[in-house]
């Protein structure tokens, strides 16, 4: 499918726009696009989309505990890439996005997938309600074998319970990112560097005297900070991280390509009660690499193999004695360690309208507390097919069709847990985590999208539907439903 | 020139990579925990248990293998309460029930940690 390049502010949304911006084969082209310098040189044509969306998750159980059986949320946003000419583009985003997540248990930090295991958690939980702002502006220009860009992203949330135990998460989280890619011998070297400042307020209230129920800072497969948990309910997250990508990419998307990436983000838990004592901090280190070979001509093939590493370790802080309110830190020990490997290779094809992409690889996850020795680890391999076919109508309306497949299928799994000397509701939860760490996922999933050009205008409008079904070996499911509606321009 | 860019982009790799955090794995170490008499008088003799509570994780340890009137044992490093209660043989040959306590004593040293507790007569 031929790429036509559009000048100009005011794009005319074609079949092209959408096949390079919405299409599936995006996902093999947009590795790159991590750096704003090969943003640039990526993407031929503009499109900018405001869009309302409207999404249902709910499952019969949680598959995890600490985010919750059910997420509904809406979103107002808009999103944009334009070329202001050949060489040089700008792109930005806007979005507002109210949610209800159910029945959070363990959990009363906003971001855990970012802060874990290092939560503030108790054993009733509840029903929360979120909000998140996103701003991002980018920038980038083609200097003759040189391209530069650069690009900044915000992120403000808030997540709140009106119930009690009343957890309340603040978070702001700043990233920049700077990029640039040199052409020589028909090849694109890149290489971008990014950075963000993170920081959450996060507190539990209650409002009912008599109902007030332990908050515990928790420390990993169920241990927790024993001396500081119970009444210290007000904390602070503090902290950030750099990233390093190296691409190479065929100018003529033809041929072999790489990507690398590196990051560091540390995260460092404080009470807010002690002279903002830090109590924790998480170390999350990642590296991935991928390596391929795609040609995108009429007949459109790639093939690739990757890797990704990350690394997780948690420091706790020992407290000292206690002088006027706050605790001098003795000594660091690190208690906690994650190690995650993804191997894969990945296959796509594309001719016309149709694009399938099938990948393959395993997944190995280790989760250790060094003393008393715990540990939970789990292999899995899986397989994931997607197909998409987009057409166009006589009157001009672009269809596209999408369904997916996937299996995930747990090969090892083991657990070495001190139940004996762990409290009832502790043991209940591990078990709970362990039971859908170790089972199988099939997933199924169907989407459409039309998009209607208006005649005479430079705009259109488009409706989207999605709908994914999981099923759990456990007896468990989750559905996920997704309505979309708004204009291209 | 890709030489330079090579070169700059390994250097940026190099760069991040040791930034990586480093563990502090040396979690145990050997503390030392003498009783000592009020009134100076040589013990030869300890029967006697030893219970040590982590103050931040509340886990006990407890031993009974004292060496004359030192006691050595492994712990996660960190502070502790301990309280030690048994039978002291003194040097006089006299048997006298005692208790030792502290709510405070630092054990976070990578290195052996050393202690004295002053004991007190039950009978």
């Amino acid at each position: 499918m031929a790429l036509s390049a559009t000048c100009g502010t005011r794009a005319e949304v074609t079949d092209s726009t959408l096949a390079e911006h919405v299409g599936l084969w995006r996902t093999v082209r947009d590795m790159a696009a991590d750096n704003p310098a090969l943003r640039n040189i990526i993407y031929r044509t503009s499109l900018s989309q405001l869009t309302m969306s409207f999404d249902d998750m709910s499952q019969t159980e949680a598959f995890r505990q600490e985010l919750g059986d059910g997420l509904r949320q809406g979103t107002a946003g808009v999103n944009t890439f334009i070329r202001l000419s050949d060489n040089t583009s700008v792109w930005g985003t806007a979005s507002y996005m109210y949610g209800r997540r159910s029945n959070v248990r363990w959990n009363s930090t906003t971001d855990f997938d970012i802060l874990r295991p290092y939560v503030l958690a108790d054993t009733l939980g509840g029903d929360t309600q979120g909000e998140r702002y996103l701003f991002s502006g980018g920038y980038a220009s083609r200097l003759g074998d040189m391209s530069v860009g650069a690009e900044l992203a915000f992120r403000a949330e808030q997540e709140y319970r009106d119930t009690d135990p009343r957890m309340r998460g603040v978070v702001t989280d700043l990233t920049l990112r700077g990029g640039a890619a040199y052409l020589t011998h028909g090849m694109w070297i890149g290489a971008s560097l990014s950075a963000n400042v993170y920081k959450q307020t996060n507190s539990v209230d209650f409002y009912n005297e008599n109902g007030v129920i332990p908050e515990y800072q928790m420390t990993g497969l169920g241990t927790e900070y024993t001396r500081f948990s119970g009444d210290k309910r007000s904390l602070y997250h503090d902290g950030g991280g750099a990233a390093l990508t190296l691409d190479l990419t065929p100018e003529d998307d033809k041929g072999l390509y790489a990507h690398m990436t590196l990051d560091e983000h540390r995260y460092e838990r404080k009470l807010a009660d002690y002279n903002a004592m830090p109590l924790t901090k998480i170390y999350n280190e990642h590296a991935g690499v991928t390596v391929g070979w795609r040609k995108d001509e009429e007949r459109r093939l790639d093939a690739c193999v990757g890797a990704d590493y990350t690394r997780r370790s948690g420091d706790e802080n020992v407290g000292g004695k206690s002088y006027a309110g706050s605790y001098p830190i003795i000594a660091t020990l690190t208690m906690y360690k994650e190690s995650d490997v993804d191997v894969y290779a990945r296959a796509a094809y594309g001719h016309g309208g149709w694009t399938m992409t099938l990948k393959a690889g395993y997944v190995n996850k280790e989760e250790t507390y060094c003393y008393p020795k715990r540990s939970m680890n789990t292999g899995h391999a899986y397989g994931t097919f997607d197909t998409q076919y987009m057409t166009s109508t006589r009157g001009g309306t672009t269809l596209t069709f999408d369904a997916g497949l996937s299996h995930s299928h747990c090969l090892t799994n083991s657990i070495t847990m001190p139940y004996a000397n762990m409290e009832k509701a502790f043991v209940s939860m591990i078990k709970d985590t362990f039971r859908f760490a170790k089972a199988h996922y099939t997933t199924v999933g169907l989407a459409a999208r039309a998009d209607f050009p208006l005649t005479g205008k430079t705009y259109g409008v488009f409706a989207a539907a999605k709908a994914v079904m999981t099923m759990c070996s456990e007896s468990e499911r989750q559905t996920d439903l997704s309505l979309s509606a708004g204009m291209t321009f | 020139m890709i030489q330079r860019i090579l070169f700059t982009a390994l250097l940026m790799a190099v760069i991040t990579l040791s930034a990586c955090h480093k563990d502090e794995d040396d979690l145990f170490s050997k503390s030392r925990v003498t009783l000592i008499t009020p009134d100076s008088v040589d013990i030869t003799n300890i029967q006697a248990e030893a219970r040590l509570t982590n103050v931040n994780t509340h886990q006990v340890i407890t031993s009974t293998s004292f060496n004359g009137a030192t006691l050595t044992v492994q712990t996660l490093r960190g502070v502790y309460e301990i309280s030690v209660e048994g039978v002291a043989t003194c040097g006089t040959g006299d048997k006298r029930q005692f208790r030792a306590t502290t709510d405070y004593a630092d054990l976070s040293s990578k290195d052996n940690n050393e202690l004295s507790l002053t004991i007190i007569y039950l009978d």
